[in-house]
């Protein structure tokens, strides 16, 4: 079935990135339906792509250092480290982002929504080890399309998680010491990654005792039964990229013991091995029998930590809050702020009691095509609507107009983006990420009793930051920071280069966006409301806006200059609402 | 090991700030926020020239190794309940001065000499074993379930909630000092900047019913940088920037809601920019996040007269205090930048003369468990926050330091050293906002629970933490 190609940008603002005018018409020509299942058949192109990516990135790195500084740059006594930085992941997020092939469209949209459900972040001790969290992005990716159970598995065996809520190292308890297991995991996997803090129907909504009151779906109890779960687990082996008196060669590829005596400040990031699961010392795992959630998890005892885990995760993806509950996080992912009671029954029910992602995804992009994905309220013709996140604007726009540069290296640092948007993909505050799911600002949107999680980012600070940014890039054509280049302050001879006007001075990495079109259009006149539908088509899915006249008017003094009436129309949808706020 | 910081990094990566701000061109468009009902019972508040700086140190301060014990048996029960946590005696600074009812002398952690030095000069106190309550209870009440408990003990996201509510029977989105902010700023015209100031962002404590609060960060408010020099072409895009905020989206809450804040904060900028520019400041603060936030947090508070507020409120978040693994080296870290923070704000507040009008306050999500996980410690209830001013009893320790024994012996052990609280965060607010201006007979409109901890009819303050 075809769409128009109103129906297919404005799907593919849900299942994509951002998509360029290509894609757009690609869709409206196949179907929407069709190019879906076209995406979710195809497999993931590289199982460790942005490993992989992010460690060719930071050794480019440091073979300029060592270019620059010799050998004694990156090893020896009286340098400094030259680890694998968070840059360097970031830099190849971005790299893969901006230049992925059309067939995997879907599949870095479902990760990165994934990323703010699973969150680690580099806001934290992670930010030493970038091939680390690459390798963590690595599973979102890979198990996009396959099932929820593996990837809470992978993701909880895997050591950045094992640093980030703190299960890596975790001892069972000696009482005689007053020591207990490390509780943090164990919370957040239910609380965060599971079934949430209340009984769900399978619509979502709260189940409620005869009071009326919300059922809490577990209690410290449980926690502390959990708790003695995750415990034994250690890195694989000891890591350190910087070799010195202190630290030989040969201690790279040790085993990580808990009773080898070395100091247990060296059993974590940056000093071991980030790139394989966390393995497993029985004796400091707790092998008594555990139960827990009213016996909906037994575990028998003597078992290896492994064999738990695996049945523990099992079990909180089977119990039936998971589905819902995962749905809706997914849901307000990708489509919609307030799903209907339906559409989450529907979509949790694809998901079922292995997680099928595949299925999840699917029904999450389909159900909108056939019924109503939000209550209706206001405006009768709008579907769903959510506020695009800052980061998920900045992609679009991006993707959209294909940036590019005559390097090919889309290095973003990021540093940029997240201190005016105050967001960068796996730089959360904390593990709640960057929005919560419940929250809703101030005035109509919480007198209707609506949700608006995007919303907590956008403060009196955030919102004009924004359009500043909007200006910087369209007016001053002073895109995203990108930086291939070490730093050239001699003090610094371990990161890259972050200042800006320096940077910009580099041409053949300078991020540019492609307007061919949209000039040739800007250059007659007489097509300057076709240029506004045309630019409104790709970044809102529709045309006719009604602020097109303020548009027009934006323009009018200037409208024999074409990039001067480009850059304005492209300005104005940008910061405008019709454009932040994606509907459907 | 030898690495940049975090913030050195962000510095060389800011952005080129392309000079002067935009020139704005006659009167701010106007819009309000719709009205969304009356608020039943009335806050009567006295206005007066005062400032609360709330600052919550997020994720769980593991506050019984900030504020510990020293008397010999007192210490001795710490060491064993704190297992390989334990603070050596020897390191902590003592509070001189001072000893509790049961005579007991305490010390603080050796990363916080300015919180000594503020403690010595009376200028701040602490509250013991303080914590979001809905009635007083026991610990066979807590485990038989017969009395009223916060809703999600032990959770972050809920007790992070409560404290900035302190309804912990409830889950709100609006806080006391958005409440406070809804009596005093019910007609705020829009260009009016709002008198509940965050520097973290969306937050839950200046939430009100009917206000919000204004983001600012650590250099000031954020305006719109079109250009060196306003143009022609910066003048139009400008024109055209605030015609695109005065359409109308009157069915369409997401959009609306939307522009309004970007609206409203177009409209304030300029009057906070030039509010606040011609402060200056000669007290040194350190190059971290907290102490940069709150030299501009003492900035705001010197031109209250100029931003039309006499009353304010500043919410701050220091964020990283889960400190479920690396406690000691961690938590030593933070105590140090916020100790000097406060040390700097304090000094910056006397040296701009309004340190009488000014009370700063830290809060958490909780106190973590006594007891060990090896390397950290887990989520509590109870914990020790502290309390800085002129206006205030410094000196002191109010409410009652809890014993740190274990299990039967400790009347408040609910399990694992997770301590009961024997002060609500009702007594703490209640003397804060009744210092604010909140009339003494109207607290419980703002602290419905307060009558259960305290006779709200009775001449005497909840602690006594405010002068008189």
């Amino acid at each position: 079935m075809n769409a128009t190609h109103q129906d297919a940008s404005r799907f593919l603002m849900q299942a994509t990135l951002g998509a360029d005018q290509e894609t757009i018409d690609k869709v409206a020509a196949q179907g929407r339906e069709a190019w879906l299942e076209q995406q979710l058949a195809t497999p993931a192109d590289d199982n460790g792509l942005f490993q992989r990516n992010t460690r060719a990135i930071w050794q480019n790195f440091r073979r300029q250092f060592i270019g620059a500084y010799g050998e004694a740059a990156i090893n020896g006594d009286g340098n400094d480290p030259a680890l694998p930085y968070k840059w360097y992941f970031r830099m190849a997020w971005w790299q893969q982002t901006l230049s992925h092939a059309a067939d995997h469209q879907l599949r870095h949209r479902v990760a990165q929504a994934l990323s703010e459900i699973l969150v680690i972040s580099d806001n934290s001790a992670l930010e030493l080890d970038a091939v680390g969290m690459a390798g963590f992005y690595d599973l979102l990716y890979r198990h996009a399309f396959g099932n929820y159970t593996d990837l809470l598995y992978d993701v909880s065996l895997h050591p950045c998680m094992g640093v980030y809520l703190s299960h890596m190292n975790n001892r069972k308890a000696e009482p005689a010491r007053h020591i207990h297991p490390d509780e943090n995991y164990a919370r957040e996997i239910m609380q965060l990654f599971t079934i949430g803090l209340f009984e769900l129907n399978p619509d979502g909504s709260r189940k409620q005792d005869a009071a009326g009151r919300d059922i809490p779906s577990y209690d410290n109890q449980d926690i502390k039964q959990l708790a003695r779960v995750f415990t034994g687990l250690k890195a694989h082996s000891y890591r350190y990229e910087w070799l010195t008196s202190f630290w030989s060669e040969d201690y790279n590829g040790y085993p990580v013991e808990f009773d080898d005596e070395v100091e247990k400040t060296y059993k974590t990031v940056p000093f071991v091995d980030m790139s394989h699961p966390m393995e497993v010392d029985e004796n400091y795992h707790d092998r008594g029998a555990k139960r827990l959630l009213k016996g909906h998890i037994k575990l028998p005892g003597k078992q290896s930590a492994q064999t738990e885990i695996r049945t523990v995760v099992e079990r909180l993806v089977a119990h039936p809050n998971t589905a819902p509950f995962i749905a809706r996080k997914l849901i307000q992912q990708m489509v919609t702020s307030n799903p209907t009671p339906d559409y989450v029954r529907t979509v949790a029910k694809a998901f079922g009691s292995r997680g099928d992602l595949k299925a999840t995804v699917r029904e999450i992009l389909h159900y909108p095509l056939k019924r109503p994905a939000s209550i209706p309220r206001g405006d009768a013709r709008v579907q769903s609507q959510k506020l695009k996140s800052p980061l998920l604007r900045v992609t679009q726009l991006l993707r959209t107009f294909r940036a590019d540069n005559a390097s090919g290296r889309y290095w973003l640092t990021g540093e940029d983006l997240q201190e005016m948007l105050t967001q960068h993909p796996v730089s959360s505050p904390t593990v709640f990420n960057f929005y919560k799911p419940d929250f809703s600002p101030h005035g109509p949107l919480d007198t209707q009793g609506l949700v608006a999680p995007e919303f907590e980012l956008h403060t009196s600070a955030t919102s004009i930051a924004y359009v500043n940014l909007m200006y910087y890039w369209f007016f001053g054509e002073h895109y995203p920071q990108v930086s291939t280049q070490i730093s050239r302050d001699r003090q610094i001879k371990n990161a890259p280069e972050f200042d800006d006007d320096f940077l910009h001075t580099r041409k053949r990495d300078h991020l540019r966006l492609d307007f061919s079109r949209e000039l040739a259009i800007a250059a007659d006149p007489s097509r300057h409301n076709e240029l506004i539908d045309h630019v409104s088509l790709k970044l809102t899915g529709k045309t006719n806006l009604p602020i097109a006249p303020a548009i027009r008017k934006a323009f009018q003094a200037y409208r024999d200059q074409p990039s001067w009436v480009v850059q304005t129309v492209v300005f104005m949808i940008a910061i405008s609402p019709e454009f932040t706020v994606l509907e459907a | 090991m030898k690495t940049m910081t975090r913030r050195d990094f962000l510095k060389n990566a800011a952005l080129a700030t392309a000079g002067t701000g935009l020139v704005l061109n006659g009167a701010a468009p106007a819009f309000a926020l719709p009205q969304t009902g009356a608020n039943k019972q009335k806050l009567r508040i006295q206005p007066q020239n005062k400032a609360l700086v709330f600052i919550m140190l997020d994720g769980g301060n593991d506050s019984f190794n900030m504020l510990v014990p020293t008397s010999e048996q007192s210490y001795r029960a710490y060491q064993n309940s704190r297992s390989n946590l334990a603070l050596p005696k020897r390191q902590l600074l003592p509070l001189d001065g001072f000893q509790d009812r049961h005579g007991q002398r305490f010390g603080i952690h050796a990363a916080m000499p300015e919180v000594q030095r503020l403690f010595a000069e009376e200028k701040l106190s602490f509250i013991a074993n303080i914590g979001p309550m809905i009635e007083p209870l026991t610990r066979e009440q807590f485990h038989n379930n017969s009395v009223a408990l916060p809703l999600g003990l032990l959770s972050h996201a809920d007790q992070f909630k409560h404290w900035q509510t302190s309804r912990p029977g409830q889950r709100l989105n609006q806080g006391w000092f958005g409440r406070m902010a809804d009596a005093l700023q019910a007609d705020k015209p829009v260009e009016q900047i709002a008198m509940n100031i965050s520097l973290a962002g969306s937050n839950i404590l200046q939430n009100g019913l009917h206000t919000q609060h204004y983001t600012i960060n650590a250099e000031g408010s954020v305006g719109l940088i079109i250009n060196e020099d306003p143009s022609p072409l910066n003048q139009t895009i400008f024109n055209s920037f605030e015609s695109l905020l005065q359409h109308p989206y009157p069915d369409d809450p997401f959009k609306d809601s939307y522009l309004a804040m970007t609206r409203e904060a177009q409209a304030q900028h300029e009057a906070f920019r030039k509010a606040t520019a011609k402060v200056a400041i000669k007290t040194r603060f350190a190059d971290t996040e907290p102490a940069q936030q709150l030299r501009m947090v003492a900035a705001s508070i010197a031109s209250a007269g100029r931003l039309n507020l006499p009353q304010q409120t500043f919410f701050l978040r220091y964020i990283g205090w889960d400190h479920h693994d690396e406690l000691l080296n961690n938590q030593q870290r933070m105590l140090r930048v916020l100790s000097e923070a406060l040390g700097q704000f304090q000094n910056a507040l006397e040296e701009l003369d309004v340190a009488d009008r000014v009370i700063t306050f830290t809060g958490s999500d909780f106190g973590r468990t006594l007891t060990s996980n090896g390397n950290g410690t887990d989520h509590g209830w109870g914990g020790n926050t502290l309390v800085m001013g002129e206006s205030i009893q410094g000196g002191k320790i109010f409410g009652d330091y809890p014993e740190l024994t274990l299990g039967k012996d400790n009347p408040l052990d609910a399990g694992d050293g997770v301590l009961i609280p024997t002060t609500a965060t009702d007594q703490l607010y209640a003397e804060l906002a009744h210092w604010f201006g909140v009339a003494r007979k109207d607290l419980p409109v703002l602290l419905p629970n307060l009558p259960n901890f305290h006779n709200v009819g009775s001449s005497q303050a909840p602690l006594g933490l405010v002068q008189t």
